[in-house]
């Protein structure tokens, strides 16, 4: 329909450049198109709903599921850009990695994925990035006796800065490469979840959980146990932007969701989400 | 009437009472209490406002008396002799404590470990940097040092006396005072007795000015007192109740042995070693300030258990600023305590490290009180290679504690220490207070 409506168009123009000047096309070309509506928009328009990608385990502030419903930053977000569109919001909840969400929206079966999404250049080939709406910096969550014999006394700025232990991450994240590319000297460790990473790191398997400053953060806010153990580093010039993916053909569908982004909402930083996390935390023990 | 109260205000019963009172009202009534604090606070301000005069003037005439007295450089010896070893025994006998008991006993479990790191986060989130850090990838911009280069001796060395007195930083004024009283003795002629003489009278007056301060301690004592038992949480005791066990457990061991040392050099019983000097004892359990106790402890060793004025002016202030055997006892469990609470295994050469470490970090720490003397704990575990942030977040939550009994072995130690150094004064025209006499004969 779209190749059919492009060759009658590109007939007309020709007819057009026979009679009139060139710039009189370009202004009849989008003219056309708006009365069928923008192509990426249509399949959504149709349906009647948006559909958004989500990781199958909850991630407070971000989302969780309370009281039977979901909740948090990434949902609020993805109801304002439904509301924006028109339609209703569907979550698919299917994917069991980051990059599984990332995946679907790269294979269509999904229009946006908002699951606290990190922004990275590997992922950018395949999808298109919104305008970020929370950003983190990294932390690294060190196990304290390896550092403090590892370390030696030596300034820690300097010790981070040409950091040559081992790093935990998780597999398959974006924190692979990002590990690699900002601690050329360090090991890369990868597990297969954050869990499993901050049990290697408490048990000095590994000298350092690497991760944004909120996850890092969070781990003290949710086993004070480990802050015995455990210390983070924040750094500050190596940051992580969430962003929502979008399809890398839907460029109107992208520039709704960064318009809903700037219109509504302040990038958030590690200290709100932290707050946002603390208070989620309180309104779930008093159930 | 005015002598009745006087005398009442310094019963040592009726001060056991207040403390005891004032201890109730804190636990009972810790909001109240935290709010009685600032006029022990000001209390401390006054002390410490007549502290330095008394230490320069007391210091500069011990020194310039030594440096011109040939039988002085005995004292010269001594000192050098008795402050470094003093501390090592105390690190030595608080070593073996840790072996009775393990300071970090039960710090594994579960509900201890988690009561632990509430305390760590708690400390964090209170603004201090001590858990918090965020560092650049990119290298920061070099900034140049100004000139010393050797962080430790920093504290040491006085580059402006009148600097380092505006701001009480006694260390480096007791070096001042050394320096310059050597300088004092080798000035001969009428001048320089005359000089020695209207200092003599700037340190009696200072003394007076105590003396007046002394009396009103059972007023303040309460303010001060419950103010420190409502600071005092009882989780963070009961969390560390090992480590805190053997703080106090060890004070108390040196306790007496530092009674049984006083008792023998002053030919009095071991009970007496410690009812004579009440006033300074509490002075250093109310105040938590060694400084305070300097001149009050001095004078009850020369007043009531009639030790040579001369050497007790000197051997006094002198070891309270730089033998913190209090703070070697401290180090020394305290890193075997972080030690413990981290799995490591140390060998007899780290244990030797400890006591050295211990003994130097007891030098650093001269001038420090408070928190700035807990942190001091660093300069032994960077040694050993342990980490030392966490640790520090929990010995702060118990230290309005453990200082007292700090302070308690170092003004008690130090005391000890002096009657060791000093002979007794066989001339009882010289027991009473220079200044008391001279009224009697005018």
């Amino acid at each position: 329909m779209f190749g059919m409506l492009k060759r009658t168009l590109t007939i007309g123009a020709m007819l057009f450049v026979a009679l009139f000047a060139t710039f009189t096309v370009a202004q009849t070309v989008p003219d056309a198109t708006t009365l069928a509506g923008p192509p990426d928009l249509l399949g959504i328009a149709t349906r009647g709903k948006l559909i958004v990608a989500m990781t199958s385990f909850d991630n407070a502030p971000f989302y969780s599921v309370k009281d039977g419903h979901l909740e948090g930053i990434d949902v609020e977000l993805s109801n304002d850009i439904a509301e924006a569109l028109g339609v209703e919001v569907e979550f698919d909840r299917s994917a069991e990695t980051f990059n599984d969400v990332v995946a679907k929206v790269k294979n269509g079966e999904a229009d946006i994925a908002v699951s606290k999404i990190s922004r990275t250049n590997s992922r950018a080939l395949v999808v298109a990035f919104s305008t970020p709406y929370v950003r983190l910096k990294n932390g690294l969550m060190f196990n304290r006796l390896n550092l403090a014999q590892k370390s030696q006394g030596k300034d820690l700025g300097d010790y981070v800065r040409n950091f040559d232990g081992n790093i935990g991450v998780i597999a398959k994240s974006a924190w692979v490469i990002n590990g690699q590319q900002r601690f050329p000297k360090a090991k890369i460790i990868e597990f297969k979840t954050w869990a499993e990473v901050l049990d290697a790191t408490i048990s000095g398997e590994v000298d350092a959980a690497y991760r944004d400053e909120f996850e890092v953060r969070r781990i003290t806010e949710d086993f004070p146990e480990t802050s015995i153990n455990l210390r983070a580093v924040t750094i500050a010039d190596a940051r992580d932007s969430i962003a929502v993916a979008v399809q890398w053909n839907a460029p109107r569908l992208l520039a709704i969701v960064n318009q809903v982004i700037e219109d509504r909402m302040i990038a958030l930083d590690a200290d709100d989400v932290i707050e946002m996390y603390r208070e989620s935390i309180a309104t779930e023990g008093s159930h | 009437m005015w002598k009745s109260v006087r005398k009442l205000l310094s019963n040592p019963v009726f001060i056991l009472a207040t403390l005891g009172a004032s201890i109730f009202f804190g636990v009972k009534f810790p909001e109240l209490s935290s709010r009685l604090e600032p006029i022990g606070g000001y209390y401390i301000s006054f002390l410490k406002m007549i502290i330095l005069p008394y230490l320069f003037t007391t210091i500069t005439i011990g020194i310039a008396s030594v440096a011109a007295d040939p039988a002085g450089a005995r004292y010269t010896w001594r000192i050098m002799v008795t402050y470094p070893l003093s501390m090592i025994v105390v690190a030595v006998i608080s070593l073996g404590a840790c072996f009775i008991v393990p300071p970090a006993g039960n710090t594994s479990d579960g509900p201890t470990i988690a009561a632990l790191g509430a305390i760590v986060n708690k400390e964090s989130h209170g603004g201090s940097s001590i858990n918090k850090l965020e560092v650049t990838l990119a290298k920061p911009e070099v900034v140049e040092s100004k000139g010393a280069s050797y962080p430790i001796l920093d504290r040491f060395v006085p580059s402006n006396v009148f600097e380092a007195l505006s701001q009480g930083d006694s260390l480096k004024v007791v070096i001042f005072c050394i320096i310059f009283g050597a300088a004092l003795a080798d000035q001969g002629g009428s001048g320089s007795l005359s000089l020695f003489a209207n200092m003599k009278i700037v340190q009696s007056a200072c003394v007076e000015v105590i003396r007046w301060l002394n009396l009103v301690l059972p007023i303040t004592l309460f303010a001060m007192v419950s103010g420190q038992v409502a600071k005092v949480g009882a989780g963070p005791l009961l969390s560390l109740a090992p480590f805190v066990t053997v703080q106090v457990l060890t004070a108390c061991v040196l306790f007496l042995i530092f009674a049984l040392i006083i008792a023998r050099a002053a030919r009095v019983s071991p009970i007496a070693a410690v009812v004579q000097l009440r006033e300074t004892l509490i002075l250093a359990i109310t105040t938590r300030s060694s400084f305070a106790c300097i001149p009050v402890a001095a004078r009850e060793l020369i007043e009531k258990l009639h030790f040579n004025r001369f050497g007790t002016d000197l051997v006094m202030p002198l070891g309270t600023t730089i033998c913190r055997l209090g703070h070697v006892q401290y180090f020394v469990i305290g890193t075997v305590f972080i030690s413990q609470m981290y799995g490591v295994e140390l060998s007899l050469s780290q244990y030797v490290l400890i006591i050295i470490t211990s003994v130097a970090a007891g030098f650093a720490s001269s001038g420090a009180t408070g928190a700035l003397s807990v942190v001091m704990i660093s300069i032994v575990t960077d040694a050993l290679h342990l980490p030392v942030e966490a640790a520090i977040a929990l010995f702060i939550a118990v230290d309005p504690l453990i200082e007292v009994f700090r302070t308690v072995v170092l003004v008690y130690g130090n005391c000890a220490l002096t009657a060791m150094m000093t002979p007794l004064e066989e001339d009882p025209a010289l027991w009473a207070n220079e200044h008391e006499t001279a009224r009697a004969v005018s």
